[in-house]
């Protein structure tokens, strides 16, 4: 940290990191806790429930159906996501303030009601594509994520660089592989890491849409805590964390500066 | 895509009444040039005057709105950027900074499709005509400004490009590298015969890099001439203001004679041997370089292109020593080369000035 920063701001900062990563550490905690329910502070140590939700076949079914879930949310995301930002960035569209409100509205209306008008409208349509369904809703909250990561690396992208390719002799083609995928390639990786996450840990929308062969994790928790309450669940949780922990720092090992670039 | 094959080198680039709006803004008009093969020519004109705009028009990256682009006896409107077969340099180089040096420079010969072997040596030779041998495998970002400019230049002519197009190529180097890099840039056109295109503010710079000056002013050519005939010739004050002459005295036409042209201004008689022949009672501006005038001390008798004032104020400026003299009509401003100051005019003394009637210009407006 820079010596300048002035010592109040320094525990703002601090004060801020430790309500955000308390509450992460509690679980975690608890998860390696040697007692057959829950307790706070823990006692003993053991992985015995990382073991026991690590075999558990509901467990591995709900975690595969997340991943394949996150996945298929994250390939859409992107493929509507990276021309839409491209095309609200370079463009002058009519209605362009419009239209990004609209993309950017679920970050504003809660997710509860947004997934309770998407069941409302499925239902209406007789729609029983219970995965499909879960797609959708699950875009809708995550395109947001993505453009907005997305359209910041497209700002950044030195037009001038573009001006001297296509005067070389590269073709519009060309000068988008070779010259714009180079520089806008942190921002689109980091959207769509973004996005699998949201995918991943999303409750309130999967909690309208889910059924009982389409049940991703964060309900599986839920309804673990409403069957049982020994530490498994916090394993499980800590799992969780654990991942996300590791999609970030993949974006961080990658990306490093280019991303404090981008989000400063 | 198909390889661009290599034209022959410097072709002519005729522009026919190119212009530019955005909206009702006419931010280039009536544009009308030619710049023969292998020429080097100056772009010269003041902030916004549209020189960038007209660049960008004959590469390709703006369309116009009016006139025509006319490459090697071909029309290239409609004609793609990246099929037009030119090179570049960007104000801010524009370097790639994810390629090295050598890919840079390479970057070009690979779009035209040459073969791999090939590209890595005309690269390196490229690399050597701008003595930057020994840089090949550096990023951009591990080069100094000059090194930067030398890169770019040698992507912009590493596949003999028909016309080359620079947009103040010097803007952001320090005096002395510009210097030199303008010497070597000027040497390099006309080794390799490029028809060059340069766009600068700087007309000590158009001076040096080009054959022919074309002066610009609010996105209208005012003036296009070879460099000599500019900065003596300069056809309206709009120009000579901009070439360095800072003397404009509005004047009007007295009579002709055998020995030259009798001009009345306020307080000073002049006489002109370069003017047209005006007829009696024409008003025009004198235009009269502050390195023309020659100081004398003390008074001096009447006579053409002679005045007498009281010094007002001076600056030093290294190589030359610039005086105002307040005289009777007006004032007046010489620079005395240093090495020829035998006496340092003080402030409030009486001295004369006076210019030859060889350097006398009359310019319109
Ligand atoms: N996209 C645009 N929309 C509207 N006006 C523009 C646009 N691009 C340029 N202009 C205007 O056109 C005029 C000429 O611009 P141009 O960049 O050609 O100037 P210039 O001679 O290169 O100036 P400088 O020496 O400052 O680079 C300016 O007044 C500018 O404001
Ligand atoms: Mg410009």
């Amino acid at each position: 940290m820079n010596d300048d920063i002035s010592p109040v701001l320094k525990i703002c900062v601090w004060v801020l990191l430790a309500l955000v990563v308390a509450p992460l550490v509690v679980p975690v905690l608890m998860s390696v806790s040697d007692t057959p329910f829950i307790t706070f502070p823990p006692q003993g140590f053991t992985t015995e429930w990382y073991g026991k939700v690590l075999t558990d076949a509901e467990a591995q079914g709900t975690f595969l159906f997340s991943l394949k879930l996150a996945g298929v949310v994250t390939l859409i995301s992107l493929i509507l996501g990276v021309p839409c930002a491209a095309g609200l960035v370079r463009y002058d569209l009519p209605g362009q303030g419009l239209i990004l409100g609209l993309i950017l509205s679920p970050l504003i209306v809660p997710l509860i009601v947004i997934g309770v008008a998407l069941l409302q409208t499925f239902a209406m349509l007789g729609s029983r594509a219970t995965f499909a369904q879960l797609v959708i809703g699950h875009t809708v909250v995550c395109l947001p994520y993505v453009i907005r990561t997305v359209s910041g690396s497209f700002v950044l992208v030195n037009r001038s660089l573009e001006d001297a390719a296509s005067v070389m002799g590269a073709s519009p083609l060309t000068v988008a592989r070779r010259v714009v995928w180079p520089q806008v390639r942190p921002g689109i990786c980091a959207g769509g890491i973004f996005a699998f996450i949201v995918s991943f840990d999303d409750y309130p929308i999967s909690m309208w849409l889910a059924d009982g062969r389409n049940f991703p994790v964060p309900l599986f928790l839920h309804s673990m805590i409403e069957r049982s309450f020994d530490p498994s669940i916090a394993a499980m949780a800590a799992l969780m964390i654990f991942f996300a922990l590791l999609l970030v720092l993949m974006i961080e090992k990658a990306f490093g500066i280019s991303l404090a670039r981008l989000i400063s | 895509m198909a390889p661009i094959t290599n034209q022959s080198r410097g072709a002519e680039v005729r522009l026919t009444g190119l212009g530019r709006s955005y909206g009702d803004n006419r931010v280039v008009q009536s544009v009308d040039l030619t710049i023969k093969g292998g020429e080097i020519l100056a772009l010269l004109g003041p902030s916004g005057c549209g020189k960038t705009t007209t660049l960008r028009m004959i590469a390709g990256l703006i369309e116009p709105t009016e006139g025509d682009v006319i490459i090697d006896g071909r029309s290239v409107i409609g004609l793609p950027v990246h099929k037009r077969n030119l090179g570049m340099l960007f104000q801010d180089y524009a370097l790639f900074p994810h390629l090295t040096v050598r890919e840079n420079v390479a970057f070009g010969l690979e779009m035209r499709g040459v073969p791999k072997a090939e590209i890595a040596a005309r690269a390196d030779e490229a690399l050597r005509k701008v003595r930057l041998a020994g840089f090949e495998a550096r990023m951009p970002a591990q080069l100094s400004g000059g090194q930067r400019q030398r890169t770019a230049l040698a992507r912009a002519i590493v596949y003999q490009p028909r016309v080359l197009l620079l947009d103040e190529p010097f803007g952001a180097l320090d005096r002395k590298l510009r210097e030199e890099m303008q010497v070597e840039l000027r040497a390099l056109c006309a080794e390799l015969g490029l028809t060059t295109i340069i766009v600068t503010h700087d007309q000590e710079e158009a001076l040096i890099l080009a054959d022919r000056v074309a002066v610009m002013e609010g996105g209208r050519l005012r003036q296009v001439a070879p460099a000599q005939e500019i900065y003596h010739r300069p056809a309206t004050q709009f120009v000579a203001d901009f070439m360095g002459v800072t003397n404009l005295l509005p004047v009007t036409v007295t009579g002709g004679s055998a020995e030259g042209l009798a001009l009345q201004a306020a307080g000073v008689i002049c006489l002109s041997t370069v003017a047209p022949d005006l007829p009696k009672g024409t008003k025009a501006t004198i235009a009269i370089r502050p390195e023309s005038i020659v100081m004398q001390m003390g008074e001096s008798m009447p006579q053409p292109n002679h005045v007498t004032g009281t010094v007002a104020r001076t600056a030093f400026r290294g190589q030359a020593l610039s005086v105002w003299l307040q005289h009777q009509g007006g004032e007046i401003v010489a620079a005395i080369p240093t090495g020829q100051l035998v006496e340092m005019p003080q402030i409030g003394t009486r001295w004369t000035a006076s210019w030859p009637a060889a350097r006398t210009l009359v310019v319109q407006g």
